[in-house]
């Protein structure tokens, strides 16, 4: 897909829910979810030979599914760290029940970047930690 | 009776790619949009099956109080108030009806942090009537957004 201009690039997954895949929440059907909140939001970028977080000035995470709008969910905005990994600042506000209710979300994650890249691909992964109330 | 757990981590890989499938009609929504005040460039990306639209640039990029790229200092969540306005998504969830009409979106508004309801007429190919407003479409405002082309070349 690449190369990468300098400013806001794209990445998406689309996630299949299965709540018995994520772990803790083994034994909690849809309909049993109340709120779900935010706790933390780590990013990792799969590319460390051709780009690291040096390269990027901002990352800002949201999430979409079909049946419900856009959501901000995190920001990290400047950047500071060197390296692959850091820690996003999260919406105390967002709440994701509706997503892990329905049967697929996006994750959309927009990176902007400090120059242009020739990397062919560009990944990510973005781990979640979620508090959930349930009946 | 509520209970409260905490999930476990998930982890959720993402790559650049493209958006979504073609739909012939619809996705001439897609493409770079200056709205009437000349003062930001909006690019219209579809994805899943909606419309997505984000500044791509900044008449005065710079705030003038700080001297740094400007924030959504307006935002209603205050933890999110540093995200850049280069790369925001102002138009979020449009969704093509038929007769050049996409609806059931909404556009936000960075100088006073509101968002609005809005529709979005397409009057010719390179015209947008933007349509914002609040509770019902009779009250409200439309914008004229004017689609920003290639030079051709010679």
């Amino acid at each position: 897909m690449g190369p990468f201009f300098a400013g806001p690039n794209s990445l998406i997954a689309e996630y299949e829910v299965d709540l018995a895949t994520i772990e803790g929440l083994e034994n909690v059907s849809a309909k049993q979810i109340k709120e779900v909140k935010v706790n933390s939001i780590k990013l990792n970028l799969a590319n460390e030979e051709e780009l690291d977080l040096s390269d990027i000035y901002s990352a800002s995470l949201q999430i979409v599914s079909g049946n419900t709008e856009m959501q901000s969910i995190a920001i990290k905005n400047p950047i500071e760290s060197k390296g692959n990994e850091l820690v996003m600042d999260v919406s105390s506000e967002v709440d994701l029940s509706e997503y892990l209710k329905g049967k697929q979300f996006s994750l959309v994650l927009d990176l902007d970047f400090a120059e242009d890249s020739f990397a062919e691909q560009i990944g990510a992964i973005i781990d979640l930690e979620l508090t959930v109330k349930h009946k | 009776m509520k209970k409260i757990l905490l999930a476990s981590i998930f982890s959720i890989i993402l790559v650049a790619t493209g958006f979504a499938q073609d739909s012939e009609e619809a996705d001439r929504l897609i493409g770079v949009w200056e709205p009437s005040h000349g003062k930001a460039k909006v690019k219209v990306d579809k994805i899943g099956e909606k419309y997505y639209g984000k500044i791509v640039w900044l008449k005065t990029p710079n705030d003038p109080e700080t001297g740094k790229p400007k924030v959504d200092k307006n935002n209603p969540d205050e933890k999110l108030r540093s995200t850049p306005l280069r790369g925001y998504r102002i138009l979020k969830d449009f969704v093509y009806t038929d007769e050049d009409e996409w609806t059931e979106g909404t556009i936000y508004d960075p100088e006073n942090g509101n968002t609005y309801s809005c529709t979005i007429k397409m009057t010719d190919e390179n015209t947008l009537d933007i349509r914002g407003y609040i509770g019902v479409s009779a009250l409200g405002r439309t914008d004229i957004w004017k689609r920003l082309k290639m030079p051709s070349k010679k």
